[in-house]
């Protein structure tokens, strides 16, 4: 009994499918600020949720205003209540428009970017 | 004791996956971080380096059991690798922890290495034994086919309602023809082992060993095509699923 059992670890360990990259998985479910939306007053950070968990230190979140100029900005970190979300601390944003760039980078090693933008009303 | 040649089986399997490991860290950490120099970062940061970390440990402990010949220590370090699988795939990923989806992959992936990885051990097994009970050790191979085939259909169909998400997607979108092409290699592969329990079985007994010889060719046939099915499931691993797309447009 216990042979044939044990058979079949012999090519369990080559039944792990490999991860093959270059197709994009986590797509942006919803942001706040939201796309194309105008808050009051300037927001202390950006929030993003992913259609999949991302991995936080691979991710990189870039704030420019309508002149193309970075905006100060920290660095992007998981949330420990839901594995899909993002959170990005921002610096002062005076009145104006925004472009989100982001590079997400899933758990299941997938890369997908995207951008969207938001106004700080005066 | 394991059976010598699924002794070599278990080696030598055990090895290439030792082996590969480092090569999809070094892959993965140029794909996702941009460097191939990054890759001591993605296995420390990174949930994908931390569990392949896992799987490598687990698996050069079953290899050092393999040199003293498997046991059930050995088996179970091989079906922990393959259950930590689940936490690169798709499933977790759209969970974000542990769910159904990600269960539902667990059993999944265990009932397909249990049936497709017990394929060709069994096929070497039987060249080596006499009649009968090369007829036994079908009979019973055959009743952990059923269990695992069964587990396989009912996972596939939840994972197919959720991952491809409609009749549309299934038609008209890459996840989904490669779902349905998964599904028809299923179905040879169920169609070998209802043939090799019900046609090349019975005559076991009267046929003597081109009776057993006819079965080997069978089983490693199964086996071949197994393979193939194992690259599908690769591919369906690596492509967006349908309702992903559906939902970004």
């Amino acid at each position: 009994m216990s042979r044939l059992f044990l058979t079949i670890a012999a090519t369990l360990a080559l039944s792990v499918a490999p991860a093959v990259p270059g197709f994009a998985h986590a797509l942006l479910r919803a942001s706040d600020p939201a796309t194309g939306s105008t808050v009051a007053g300037a927001p202390k950070q950006v929030s993003l949720s992913f259609s999949e968990a991302v991995e936080p230190a691979l991710c990189r979140v870039a704030v420019t205003d309508a002149a193309g100029r970075a905006m100060p900005v920290g660095s992007p970190s998981g949330d420990p209540h839901d594995a899909r979300r993002l959170r990005l601390p921002l610096g002062p944003l005076p009145p104006g428009v925004y472009t989100v760039t982001w590079h997400a980078v899933s758990v299941d090693t997938h890369k997908t970017e995207g951008h969207f933008s938001f106004t700080v009303a005066p | 004791m394991l059976f010598r040649p699924s002794r070599r089986v278990l080696s030598v399997s055990l090895d290439i996956a030792l082996l590969a490991a480092p090569v999809l860290l070094i892959v993965q950490a140029r794909n996702i971080a941009g460097a191939v120099w990054l890759a001591p970062m993605v296995l420390r940061v990174t949930l994908f380096g931390r569990v392949l970390a896992a799987q490598w440990l687990a698996l050069a402990l079953a290899r050092g059991l393999a040199r003293r010949g498997g046991g059930w220590p050995c088996l179970l370090l091989c079906a922990a690798v393959t259950g930590l699988q689940v936490l690169h795939l798709h499933g977790y990923a759209m969970e974000g922890r542990l769910g159904p989806l990600t269960a539902s992959d667990l059993l999944h992936l265990l009932a397909g290495a249990a049936w497709l990885g017990g394929l060709l051990p069994f096929a070497l097994a039987l060249r080596g034994l006499p009649v009968t009970p090369a007829a036994a050790l079908t009979r019973r191979f055959s009743r952990l086919a059923m269990g695992c085939v069964l587990v396989l259909a009912v996972t596939a169909a939840y994972q197919g309602t959720v991952m491809v998400g409609s009749a549309r997607a299934l038609a008209v979108t890459d996840y989904g023809w490669t779902a349905l092409a998964k599904l028809a290699l299923f179905g040879v592969l169920l169609g070998f082992a209802l043939r090799n329990r019900f046609r090349l079985l019975p005559p076991l007994g009267s046929g003597g060993a081109a009776s057993t010889r006819a079965l080997v060719r069978s089983v490693l046939t199964e086996a071949a095509v197994g393979l193939l099915l194992v690259l599908l499931a690769a591919l369906l691993a690596a492509l967006p699923p349908s309702m992903v797309m559906e939902e970004g447009g």
